[in-house]
């Protein structure tokens, strides 16, 4: 690669890493949960396990969304975003927020109108009414909730690929992959919320999730190793020079591949197929990893984002 | 209506960083932190001894006509004007840096609260243009180009290197030169109609005699550093070679002192 020169972004460090992860991941938890309770998965009452995962992803985006405001370069100003959409509708993070305020708060309205009040809160005038408003206005919540995580999830991926520049995020397989990856971390963490919270013994649901857990990061793999290609054969230097970063990093490689991919991959098979048993470790293990792998693919995926600048476009002319 | 460009001609920029000095003041940017609306990149060309070259590379924001940081921002404070002047409102903009990430030519910096305070020091509170934090880039000195005034960077160019143009006049020398077709884009595969046009630097080659090379740091028979086996000169040998102290020099009065 002679006569190119390339530069990293250190705006965009762990912290928007962080906000992605927990953004699209807490966003998947809070769709799925809803919609097992709503359509009562495999038969059987889901409340407690909905309640579980609409607070879980309520926290998680919280804490995305906190991460993203401690980031922000000038806080008093962040009340404009809310605004944003109605004269920038072109902005994806304008959407976004909306997407996951909207999504927190319906989600979290629904869980509250499916579950007993808290002796403590029996006070709450404010709770009663969203006790009383979860109930009447159940349905248009619980799919206004399913709407917005899922549009939260795609929009981490649309986010990165509004930017031109950069080939590794400027692709269709971006949004692809990172709502997949959403999806498959979520069903993990329902898994791990399941085994050691809930414990409701739903073993066909539990079932259900590590299949489709299986299916998400077969797919995966799949996009990860189509932007592989994408990147390694790449007109463009920046693009080559970000596949040699990620696929010359054993952290990316061994980490997310390895660890993250395969491995969860080729448990859940082998706990499927049944030859192992499918144990809570096993699945909890499987899940964990997945959940590794879901950080790592956002921190990497970030930091091997490379800008080239064609000086040499003008150096010569012969 | 105007419409502004620029061209940069990179056969006489000297590198002087004279146009990043004035743009430093005028624009009130933290350059204490290498924070500079426009830089001069310092490069190097070639790799042999025929045909290396230096180079200077000036650089500020190309006030694209699609502009990717104007779609990505979501508060409506990067802005593109009706003159092609791409801005962004300090008063709007809450720092997310989207926009730092959608530019692909790398032009835009943050400012903090510690920059803010820093540049309160340095160009004082009452004289401070902008005093929010957030991010910051050229905007082509747009006071001084509504004021009918040319950017600070292109008036202090000693060289004029940087010539201002308004696309929307045909009889412009500037923009009759970007019509012709002689000074180009950066990046236009990208799609952003930058306005940032560059003249590419003309092929040179330094001659010099082969056989009279004789090694590193020695070039056409010249050593830089003194001949060799002959020992340094002393600071009295210095003053007696440079002869007499002109009393006429505005300088004399501090080497009196």
């Amino acid at each position: 690669m002679p006569n190119m020169y390339y530069f990293g972004q250190d705006q965009w460090n762990w912290i928007i890493a962080v906000y992605l992860f927990l953004g699209g991941m807490g966003a998947m938890v809070m769709a799925i949960a809803t919609w097992i309770h709503r359509y009562r998965a495999f038969g059987q009452d889901n409340t407690r396990l909905m309640v579980w995962g609409n607070f879980a992803g309520f926290a998680m985006l919280a804490l995305g969304s906190a991460m993203l405001f401690y980031h922000l370069l000038d806080h008093l100003a962040v009340w404009r975003v809310f605004i944003g959409v109605f004269y920038k509708p072109d902005a994806w993070i304008a959407w976004g927020t909306w997407s996951i305020v909207l999504g927190m708060i319906w989600g979290v309205v629904y869980a509250i109108g499916h579950m007993e009040t808290p002796g403590f809160l029996s006070w709450c005038r404010l709770w009663r009414f969203a006790k009383w408003f979860g109930q009447k206005y159940a349905a248009p919540l619980a799919w206004g909730t399913i709407f917005m995580s899922v549009f939260t999830a795609v929009y981490t991926g649309m986010l990165l690929m509004s930017y031109p520049a950069v080939d590794l995020w400027h692709n269709t397989g971006i949004p692809v992959l990172f709502t997949v990856s959403a999806i498959s971390t979520a069903l993990a963490f329902m898994l791990i919320l399941q085994k050691l919270f809930v414990r409701d013994g739903n073993t066909a649901l539990s079932h259900s999730f590590e299949k489709w857990d299986t299916w998400m990061i077969g797919i995966e793999l799949l996009v990860v190793m189509a932007l592989g290609f994408y990147l390694a054969y790449n007109a463009h230097e920046n693009a080559r020079v970000s596949y040699e970063i990620l696929w010359n990093n054993p952290w990316w490689v061994y980490g997310f591949i390895g660890l993250g991919l395969i491995a969860p991959f080729v448990l859940n098979l082998m706990a499927l197929r049944k030859w192992i048993p499918e144990t809570a470790a096993v699945v909890l293990s499987s899940a964990t990893l997945v959940l590794l792998g879901g950080y790592l693919l956002r921190h990497f995926i970030l930091l091997a984002g490379v800008y080239e600048l064609p000086y040499t476009q003008f150096f010569a002319t012969h | 209506m105007a419409h502004y460009a620029m061209v940069i001609d990179l056969n006489t920029c000297t590198g002087c960083n004279a146009c990043m000095a004035a743009c430093a003041i005028e624009n009130q940017t933290p350059f204490w932190d290498n924070k500079w609306r426009t830089k001069v990149h310092d490069l190097t060309r070639g790799d042999s001894d025929g045909d290396t070259m230096r180079i200077f590379f000036p650089r500020l924001c190309n006030h694209c006509d699609n502009p990717p940081c104007v779609t990505v921002c979501p508060t409506g404070a990067t802005y593109k004007l009706d003159n092609g002047i791409v801005d962004v409102d300090d008063e709007i903009c809450m720092g997310c840096q989207a926009c730092t990430l959608a530019c692909p030519y790398d032009e835009r910096y943050a400012i903090d609260y510690e920059d803010n305070t820093a540049k309160r020091e340095w160009y004082g509170e009452e004289t401070l243009k902008k005093t929010r934090p957030g991010v910051d880039k050229c905007n082509f000195c747009r006071d001084r180009v509504e004021d009918g005034r040319l950017p600070a960077c292109v008036e202090t160019c000693v060289g004029n290197s940087r010539m201002f143009a308004d696309l929307d006049d045909p009889n412009d020398p500037v923009t009759q030169l970007i019509k012709s077709g002689q000074a180009q884009p950066l990046m236009p595969h990208l799609g952003t109609k930058p306005n940032v046009y560059y003249i590419p630097v003309k092929h040179q080659t330094i001659h010099f005699e082969r056989h009279e090379f004789d090694g590193m740091g020695k070039e056409g028979g010249l050593e830089p550093m003194g001949p060799k086996g002959v020992p340094a000169r002393s600071d009295e040998q210095h003053a007696e070679a440079a002869g007499p102290f002109d009393p006429a020099s505005p300088f004399a009065a501090l080497n009196q002192a």
